[in-house]
């Protein structure tokens, strides 16, 4: 059984089960305060991120709550996907450069590339491998399988944190991260292949 | 690996020029795109290079109206629409797939008034879906945006799906324009040079933004003397250390290029594309991380000082003009380099001139703390 988490609509469920929501949904970043002390993420840097890096760090956390990541960290890789990417954090930047009230903020500004919260999730996990950013319209599996399979087969990875994380508003937002193994890929794969046979 | 992928074609609209063999001219001068920049909004002036949107609409008006479309979705369409033609690729083929290079797309979008062009193509999925409709590609475009080691992660991706048999052929294109949006950001970051950039030089004090339009494609199907050249090895890590600030002990990309050297054959390296971005820290680090793999003495260039830093572009208009540069057998001056001002000694170029070459280590480091290296080999 790999290790998954989905955070939408308020609630955090990690591999099926429901383990943090709050009952009457305020805002978005009381939700994601909340989640993040219940369930004691640890990250000095969270109060500084943009909600897209939050919503990241949070969802990996959990991904390896229980089996902290122990791997060699260089050979651990990610891919990360989205749509709308830092469409949302971008909007918050140019509310900044409006000409009457000129003052672009640059902390929000490094939050202004869509990788940025792969960026921060290698630091909380220690990943140091391969790794993929792309923008897709929707989860795209096969593909998604194509690229694991290219991370352990050509890239010598022995496991991968693999999300998509979208937030295109307060309200719409979700994110889903799995762990992939090598070992239990190579099983996956063999049961195809006896499939097909 | 099914089968072995080839980079079979390579183009470039830049400042210096509408395609490669304008551009390489251009640097053979030693001229430069990088023009003085006084944006009102800036604390004080710098220097960018960008290409005048009058002079892409003239050439563009030859197949489209020009009202229609967005700056980089015109320098997009001109490129690929050359792409194509000059190398009879089929987009409506299921085999073949466009893999799009961007950190920030349509982005100078925020300040268009045009009622011509809706708003939501300031998207990467919409801006993507105009290029996927304009020709009309058989599959979606794929986008890949990694901060400053976009350009150098997509054309290894393309590499990776086409020699997994996936895709007969992949255009690997790369764009990404000067816009207020990022000058502000980089000029609140103190990260722009208020003169021309002066990469691993003593005096370097950061930045110049610029803009392009790259392409190659990579394919399995080659006819005879088709074949540029063929990515040997390739290898991206983090630092895991800081968003903005690359690890001090360059730590991952030492380790990329150390991987890369690991795949490699006897073949020597004949020099080096570097990111070089001319910030004190990227220079530092870069240096360091050649330092470690003992590739100190290997010829290095940083193309910033021609055309700035173009972020998702970077990689694949350097990959372009290093192409062009093993092709010709002359190697392109560092252009800004006077004494050499990091900690580790590296062998910048400061002049061009004739040599046979082989292969060439690209290299690119980014936001996020990623990194980036691949071998090219000539065939």
């Amino acid at each position: 059984m790999r290790n998954q988490c989905i955070i939408t609509e308020n609630s955090v469920q990690v591999n099926d089960q429901t383990i943090f929501t709050t009952e009457s949904p305020e805002d978005l970043d009381s939700f994601l305060l909340e989640a993040y002390s219940t369930l004691k993420v640890n990250y000095p840097k969270f109060h500084k991120m943009d909600r897209i890096s939050k919503l990241g760090i949070i969802t990996a956390s959990m991904v390896f709550k229980d089996t902290p990541n122990t791997s060699e960290p260089f050979s651990t890789g990610i891919i990360l996907c989205s749509k709308s990417g830092c469409l949302h954090t971008d909007g918050t930047y140019i509310e900044g450069l409006r000409p009457e009230n000129f003052n672009p903020n640059p902390t929000l500004f490094t939050y202004t590339l869509p990788s940025i919260v792969m960026g921060e999730i290698c630091i909380k996990q220690n990943i140091k491998g391969e790794n993929t950013y792309l923008v897709l319209e929707k989860f795209n599996q096969p593909l998604i399988d194509q690229l694991i399979s290219n991370m352990f087969f050509e890239k010598g990875m022995d496991q991968c944190l693999v999300g998509w994380i979208e937030l295109e508003s307060a309200n719409n937002y979700k994110s889903h991260f799995y762990l992939e193994s090598k070992v239990n890929y190579q099983k996956i794969i063999g049961q195809k292949k006896l499939q097909y046979a | 690996m099914g089968t072995t992928s080839n980079i079979i074609y390579k183009e470039l609209i830049s400042p210096l020029g509408f395609d490669v063999q304008e551009n390489f001219s251009a640097i053979e001068r030693g001229d430069t795109g990088l023009r003085a920049d006084h944006s009102p909004f800036l604390k004080k002036g710098t220097f960018t290079a960008t290409i005048s949107e009058e002079t892409i609409d003239v050439r563009f008006s030859e197949y489209e109206n020009p009202r229609y479309y967005s700056k980089l979705e015109k320098l997009s369409i001109l490129l690929i629409g050359k792409v194509l033609r000059k190398t009879g690729i089929d987009p409506k083929n299921e085999r073949t797939l466009l893999v799009y290079s961007t950190t920030k797309g349509n982005i100078d979008l925020m300040d268009s008034k045009s009622p011509h062009i809706p708003e939501k193509r300031i998207q990467l999925v919409e801006f993507k879906n105009v290029l996927q409709r304009y020709f009309g590609f058989a599959n979606a475009p794929l986008i890949v945006s990694n901060a400053c080691v976009s350009g150098v992660q997509a054309t290894i991706l393309a590499n990776d799906l086409v020699k997994n048999d996936l895709y007969d052929t992949i255009i690997v294109v790369g764009g990404d324009l000067v816009s207020r949006f990022t000058l502000s950001g980089f000029s609140a970051l103190n990260a722009l040079s208020y003169t021309k950039c002066k990469p691993f030089d003593e005096k370097r004090d950061g930045i110049n933004l610029g803009e392009c339009c790259a392409a190659l494609v990579v394919s399995s199907k080659i006819e005879p003397n088709q074949g540029i050249a063929r990515i040997a090895a390739s290898s991206s890590t983090t630092d895991a250390h800081h968003t903005v600030a690359p690890s001090r002990e360059g730590v991952g990309l030492t380790r990329a290029i150390k991987n890369c050297l690991a795949q490699r054959d006897q073949t020597d390296i004949d020099f080096i594309s570097a990111h070089g971005t001319a910030t004190r820290y990227n220079d530092e680090m870069e240096a360091l991380a050649i330092h470690k793999n003992n590739l100190n003495d290997v010829p290095l260039n940083s193309l910033k000082g021609y055309f700035g830093h173009t972020l998702g572009a970077a990689g694949i208009l350097e990959t372009v003009l290093s192409l062009e540069s093993l092709q010709k057998g002359q190697t392109i001056a560092s252009l800004g380099f006077t004494n050499l001002g990091v900690s580790s000694k590296v062998n910048v170029l400061h002049r061009s001139n004739k040599k046979n070459m082989k292969c060439f280590l690209k290299t690119a480091a980014g936001f996020g703390g990623v990194n980036s290296a691949m071998l090219i080999q000539k065939l």
